[in-house]
């Protein structure tokens, strides 16, 4: 019985287990379909969803940045094109003791102080991805570190795109930089024109044609792992390159404009007359271009912007100069038009000019006075007495009205950023700005160029190279023409300015006596003219830096830094003029003694080279 | 001139105790699971290999315990299990592992004794509530628990969460099917209630609570604790009706999916094979799990049923817990899909779970009547 109970109960038991197992698999099961239904519910009506969230994590869209524009000089020198520069970087995550691995880096190569402290900077504020200690490796110094990286975990050689200019800081200001973008960048411009690039046009010519110098992003497929590496890759669409600029500069001259400027702070400006090509600007001193490839440093930037001799700042168009005695062909032109001046009328010049009213005399640079004089032996002496009384008789109206026209202290439209308009003034002018009535005596200094007027070399040279032209003042202009893909546009140049005078003659006699400045035994810039085998003319300029009144020491014995600019303007040959010129040297004494030389090499350079 | 003949009839009392049901469905799955070996290690035969090699001792090990008569399995099952927490507190001490120790170095190979303890906690529940008359009296019950306490307590101090709560699943399933009345279940089930809020507090890490807080809202931290859910999800759902194929799993291959050859083997197999492979996979599961049941009611003993059924729920809840994970309907855990996952210790214990639930259905067919 017990066993037969036993039995049964362990029977019972049994049943219990199995039931209680069906039920456990049973109610199992159903999760398992249920976990099928939803696997399937993902797999049928959510499945693009997901298979475009699979498709986005390895498959990329890489920016492909396209060639920048290669920039050319008139005759097809090359001024700028794109090479690849290596450079040390280092990513801090993956670099356990930075310490040691800068200290085993600096016995390969030798990095700077502030080197390492510009990598400081950059490493603290973007810790996550690799900046650079060291930019534009030599080929000694990348096989030297190459042997070690194996050794050094975050540490690579990063190749980087970088724009190499020919002539360095010959080119410097007209071409200008390019640099990182930045903040304000960003908010200025359509990012999307932008992808795979990292720099933009700063200034100068990279920033006026950036537009034409771009190019357009291609796009790279990339099967990319979970790391971002790129594993497979195809083109999808092919990066544009940047349109080809031909610019009118002629880098001969551009560089001997250059080098004559060495040492010096000055500018020069010169122009094919005809078609207001610029053939050169420069302004000095210079910088080297290339500081800005890769992002420079803080501390060479503060140099440059604090240097007094200010090498960031582009002097032919932005420098402001009283243009002095060069202003007086001009001068003499606005004379004859107005009928206050004629040709042969006889003036005696004595050692100064007198203002009724006025105690204080204006004197000429010539103590003595210069005696008699025409219009013409008043430029080719530069005679300051002439005029003053041709100024006083003009009235400052007459006179505006009759400079305006050769663009002096008029903005010129040159393509190139930060031109700055200069001044000439009138007398509404000073009644706007300072609420104050025009007086006489001011009149007095602005027949010799001093007082408020101020132009810049930019204006002087195209001013000059009107003069040359007879009237026509053509626009002056950096593009001669731009090659995108193979298709060439040339650039026609524009006119700005006619002016036709009464006398076409006077013309004539103005260059006559600008000839004489250079070639005539009295001419002032006369040494600057012997044996030349052309003919040139010119005018020297002579501008004060300090108003020293009725008394005006010689320049050569002042300090360097309040003596007078030296001025030059020319065009040549004479009879038929290829080119005009504005050569200003800041605080280089008078007219003949710096700039009519620096003129009379860069004439010569570009006239009489072989062809 | 008769050895062939002998030969076979060796072979065939070798191969007795096999189960052929369960054999092709086992054998099925496992060539489900080396084919999507071969893809998840991109194509390496070497890894491939040693999944075979694995599967290949595991089968062995099957037909080594198919033979061990189930009251041989009774009489040792106390010795083993405590054999079994003796490797885990040994593991604890010299064990090996990121952030976790879990492997037990043993010569050339490791061990990883929660896996050993999936076996014996149903062997040592099965032996302390396998008496007649059932329900077990409460002092046995006290024990029982106790025991599985200490066991999951172990293996949680690893700490491996998921393993501890599927162990401490799997004995409270055996004691169900003791028949404990529900009563008992209810009252546990409360108190595990009350004492969930101190054990957010004082007994998980960091990590297991970020991987909860994950498993609720992947999206807050889409590239840390969320990006497994995320992405086992992207492979699943981008696998659609007929998959992206064999070996073409895009995120396995790039390395998109963590994890791809173990715990979210299942979300390579959906990419590739897509809701057909998926469906096939679920009903040879189904059909694993239903041959086990048939064999648990077979078998001649309490200990045997109650041993085959708890083998057989936590062959279950291995499935449920780790598909649920890759499908985003639970926290992410590492527990392994049994036969798919590589991993030796998990294949071999799955086998011999396998095997015992064979050696049971073998006594209840070679008792004499």
């Amino acid at each position: 019985m017990t066993i037969l109970r036993t039995r049964a109960r362990t029977g019972d038991d049994a049943r219990r287990i199995k039931h209680r197992l069906h039920q456990l698999a049973g109610f199992g099961s159903v999760a398992l379909l249920v976990l099928l239904a939803r696997v399937g519910w993902m797999q049928t009506t959510h499945t693009e969803h997901f298979a475009a969230l699979a498709a986005g994590n390895h498959l990329r869209q890489v920016p492909v940045a396209p060639p920048r524009g290669l920039i050319f000089d008139r005759h097809g020198s090359l001024l700028a094109d794109n090479n690849v520069q290596y450079g040390l970087s280092l990513m801090p995550s993956q670099i356990g003791d930075m310490q040691a691995t800068l200290e085993r880096l600096r016995k390969l190569l030798p990095v700077k102080e502030r080197e390492l402290r510009h990598f400081r900077n950059q490493s603290r504020q973007r810790s996550y991805e690799a900046s650079m200690l060291k930019p534009n490796l030599s080929e000694r110094e990348i096989a030297r570190v190459a042997v070690h990286l194996h050794q050094m975990p975050g540490v690579h050689l990063e190749a980087y795109p970088s724009r190499r200019y020919a002539y360095r800081q010959a080119t410097a200001h007209v071409l200008g930089y390019l640099s990182a973008i930045s903040e304000q960048d960003r908010k200025r411009i359509d990012l999307r024109h932008y992808r795979g690039m990292r720099r933009i046009g700063r200034t100068g010519i990279e920033h006026q044609y950036e537009p034409l110098l771009l190019g357009a992003s291609g796009l790279l497929q990339a099967e990319v792992n979970s790391r971002g590496r790129i594993l497979t890759q195809h083109d999808r669409q092919a990066p544009v390159p940047g349109a080809n600029l031909i610019l009118t500069l002629d880098a001969e001259l551009q560089q001997a404009a250059d080098e004559a400027l060495a040492g010096m702070a000055g500018a020069i400006v010169a122009i094919e007359p005809h078609t207001g090509d610029i053939l050169a600007l420069v302004s000095a001193p210079g910088f080297d271009p290339h500081l800005f490839n890769h992002g420079i440093d803080a501390e060479t930037y503060r140099k440059l912007t604090y240097n007094p001799k200010r090498p960031l700042l582009n002097r032919a168009v932005q420098g402001r100069y009283a243009p002095g005695s060069t202003i007086k062909p001009f001068m003499a032109l606005a004379g004859l038009a107005t009928g206050h001046a004629t040709l042969d009328k006889r003036f005696f010049a004595g050692p100064h000019f007198k203002l009724p009213h006025y105690s204080r005399p204006f004197r000429d640079w010539k103590d003595e006075g210069h005696g008699w004089v025409t219009l013409s032996s008043s430029i080719t002496q530069s005679c300051d007495v002439y005029f003053y009384a041709l100024a006083h008789r003009m009235g400052i109206n007459a006179i505006y009205d009759h400079l305006q026209p050769f663009g002096l202290g008029q903005l010129q439209q040159l393509d190139l950023p930060g031109e700055r308009s200069g001044l000439l003034p009138s007398a509404s002018w000073k009644r706007q700005q300072y609420g104050q009535p025009w007086y006489p005596g001011e009149t007095v200094n602005i027949g010799i160029g001093q007082g408020y007027l101020l132009v810049t070399p930019l204006q002087l040279a195209a001013a000059t190279a009107t003069l040359a032209t007879h009237g026509i003042r053509m626009q002056p202009r950096l593009l001669r023409a731009h090659n995108a893909g193979g298709v060439y546009t040339y650039i026609e140049p524009v006119m700005a300015e006619r002016i036709a005078l009464e006398n076409p003659a006077w013309w004539d006699a103005v260059a006559a006596a600008m000839v004489d400045v250079v070639h005539a035994p009295n001419g002032t810039a006369r040494r600057s003219g012997a044996n030349a085998k052309y003919r040139i003319a010119g005018k020297t300029g002579t501008a004060q830096v300090i108003n020293y009144g009725a008394e005006r020491p010689d320049s050569e014995d002042l300090p360097a830094h309040i003596r007078d600019h030296s001025l030059f303007i020319a065009f040549a040959p004479a009879e038929q003029p290829r080119i005009a010129l504005a050569v200003i040297v800041e605080h280089g004494g008078h007219g003949s003694t710096k700039a009519a030389p620096i003129a009379r090499r860069l004439l010569d350079n570009y006239l009489l080279r072989p062809p | 001139m008769m050895q062939p003949t002998h030969i076979l009839v060796g072979l065939r009392r070798t191969l007795e105790p096999l189960d052929r049901v369960l054999l092709v469905a086992l054998l099925a799955t496992l060539s489900l699971g080396l084919a999507i070996q071969y893809s998840a290690s991109d194509t390496s035969s070497d890894v491939t290999l040693q999944h075979a090699h694995r599967i290949a001792i595991g089968l062995l090990a099957m037909l080594v315990v198919a033979h061990i008569p189930p009251k041989h399995l009774r009489r040792w099952t106390p010795a083993v299990f405590g054999l079994s927490l003796l490797l885990l507190g040994l593991v604890l001490f010299y064990g090996t592992g990121t952030g976790t120790r879990r492997w037990l170095p043993l010569g050339p190979a490791t061990l990883q004794p929660s896996e050993l303890l999936k076996i014996t906690v149903p062997m040592m529940m099965a032996h302390l509530l396998g008496h007649s008359p059932m329900p077990p009296r409460f002092l046995r019950m006290l024990a029982a628990l106790l025991l599985l306490g200490a066991a999951a307590w172990l293996v949680a101090l690893q700490p491996d969460l998921g393993t501890a709560t599927l162990i401490l699943l799997v004995g409270l399933s055996v004691l169900f099917l003791s028949g404990i009345r529900l009563r008992w279940f209810i009252g546990l089930g409360g108190l595990a209630g009350i004492s969930l809020p101190f054990a957010w507090q004082h007994a998980l890490y960091d990590y297991q609570k970020d991987r909860i807080l994950a498993f609720f809202n992947p999206e807050s931290d889409p590239l840390g604790s969320g990006y497994n859910i995320i992405q086992s999800q992207i492979a699943i759902g981008s696998g659609g009706l007929h998959g992206k194929g064999w070996t073409h799993s895009t995120q396995a291959q790039f390395d998109f999916l963590p994890e791809h050859s173990t715990d979210f083997v299942f979300s390579v197999f959906a990419e590739e094979f897509g809701l057909l492979g998926v469906a096939l996979l679920i009903a040879l599961y189904l059909a694993l799990l239903w041959r086990m049941v048939a064999m648990s009611d077979a078998g001649s003993s309490l200990y045997g049923r109650l041993l085959a059924g708890g083998l057989g729920l936590s062959f279950l809840l291995h499935i449920l817990v780790n598909i649920a994970m890759a499908v985003g309907y639970a926290p992410v855990v590492g527990l392994p899909l049994p036969l798919m996952s590589f991993g030796g210790s998990a294949m071999i214990s799955t086998m011999i779970a396998f095997g015992m639930i064979m050696a049971i259905r073998r006594s209840a067919l070679t008792r004499p009547a």
